[in-house]
């Protein structure tokens, strides 16, 4: 059920949006597997394999996008940003655990 | 300018209220930051100046627990501490540490903090001075912090207000229909009346107008308190319908700098008044 003041949710999200804008605004310039070896791509995998990840996975997919509200028509478009396909465990550590 | 410190009282209340408030920010980030920057690297210089300017981020760097307990450590501390120069810039510092630590999970708020902290740093009295013409100095910069960190609440509420005065979807009203559709963000109890275009154009103007007005009237002496007051009601308002529990908090914590020490010493006496 939907509740009001999520704020155990806001941080984690404000963390994502952070570091997917920059792998986005990363992707225009660089292939894919460039981005893969990126700092903030290291860090969000890393994330996303101690929050969200229990099990090990040989295999993770990433869809990045922005939902758009649009007034006229009272609905949503996503539109994507990104996709990828990706095996974690051939992706660097960002940072050592202290 | 010259001639006394202003509103003395107040000041050190607006101080003391920066620091409750930090020391929340610190105990609201400390679990997620925990979880977050151990996998995050923190932006930091490579120049020496700038090493030592954030010797605290690399800490954080370094172990994100050692950290937080240091910052909450010295914010209690500082809640009993009387504000002088030396404790004033370490708070400064601390501030500005915090938001270059927490920089993938902060907003306008942290911003807010650090310049406010900035401008608190001469407003202190200790240590006074016994030459006349250093106390001189003294007072003229202790009003100056004073004066900036009122215009650095003013400038905020006159730019967000001009930008939306040229936003046409601000304008039209358009934009509360987008926040009314900001899935995590928008409060789902608040009761469908609201949603429509004409609501949508009333609270749109509605906070076009209080920003504005803010600006101007916030001098005045027979309007200064209701502003204050209409402005608390307008974070309140904004904190029930979004998740911005931070920002609010400021901005009403920022209301204090407009305080006279009279308003403060009415408060007191009421409250005296109330207690048993």
């Amino acid at each position: 059920m939907k509740h009001p003041w999520r704020y155990d949710k806001l941080h984690n999200n404000d963390f994502e949006q952070y570091i997917t804008r920059q792998i986005a605004s990363s992707r225009k310039v660089r292939p894919l597997e460039e981005v893969k070896g990126s700092k903030s791509f290291r860090e969000l995998n890393q994330f996303i394999l101690s929050q969200y990840v229990e099990e090990p996975a040989d295999s993770l997919s990433l869809l990045y996008g922005l939902n758009v509200y649009l007034p006229a028509t009272n609905s949503f478009r996503f539109d994507t940003i990104f996709a990828f396909k990706y095996n974690p465990l051939t992706v660097a550590a960002a940072k050592k655990q202290n | 300018m010259t001639d006394e410190f202003h509103q003395p009282k107040a000041t050190r209340l607006f101080f003391k209220a920066l620091v409750v408030y930090t020391l929340l920010k610190v105990l609201m980030v400390w679990n997620v930051g925990s979880t977050v920057i151990p996998h995050h690297n923190i932006h930091l210089p490579k120049s020496l100046p700038g090493k030592v300017f954030l010797s605290l981020a690399y800490l954080a760097d370094h172990n994100v627990t050692i950290f937080f307990i240091v910052a909450t450590l010295f914010l209690a501390l500082a809640l009993w501490m009387k504000p002088s120069y030396l404790l004033n810039l370490i708070f400064f510092w601390l501030t500005f540490n915090l938001y270059v630590v927490i920089l993938p999970i902060s907003n306008g708020s942290d911003v807010v903090l650090f310049m406010l902290s900035l401008w608190c740093i001469p407003m202190a009295r200790s240590p006074l001075s016994n030459n006349d013409r250093m106390l001189t100095i003294q007072t003229v910069i202790y009003n100056l912090g004073l004066l900036f960190c009122q215009l650095q609440v003013v400038n905020i509420y006159l730019l967000s207000g001009l930008d939306k005065l040229m936003s046409e979807s601000w304008r039209s009203g358009e934009a509360f229909a987008y926040v009314r559709n900001l899935e995590l963000l928008y409060n789902p109890l608040l009761p469908d009346f609201f949603a429509n275009t004409f609501w949508d154009f009333i609270f749109s103007w509605s906070t076009i107008l209080f920003e504005l007005s803010f600006v101007a009237l916030v001098w005045t002496r027979r309007m200064r308190l209701p502003m204050l007051l209409i402005g608390t009601l307008f974070h309140l308002f904004i904190w029930a319908v979004l998740s911005l529990p931070d920002f609010g908090l400021i901005m009403i914590l920022s209301f204090l700098i407009f305080l006279k020490d009279e308003d403060y010493e009415r408060v007191r006496t009421k409250i005296r008044r109330w207690l048993p």
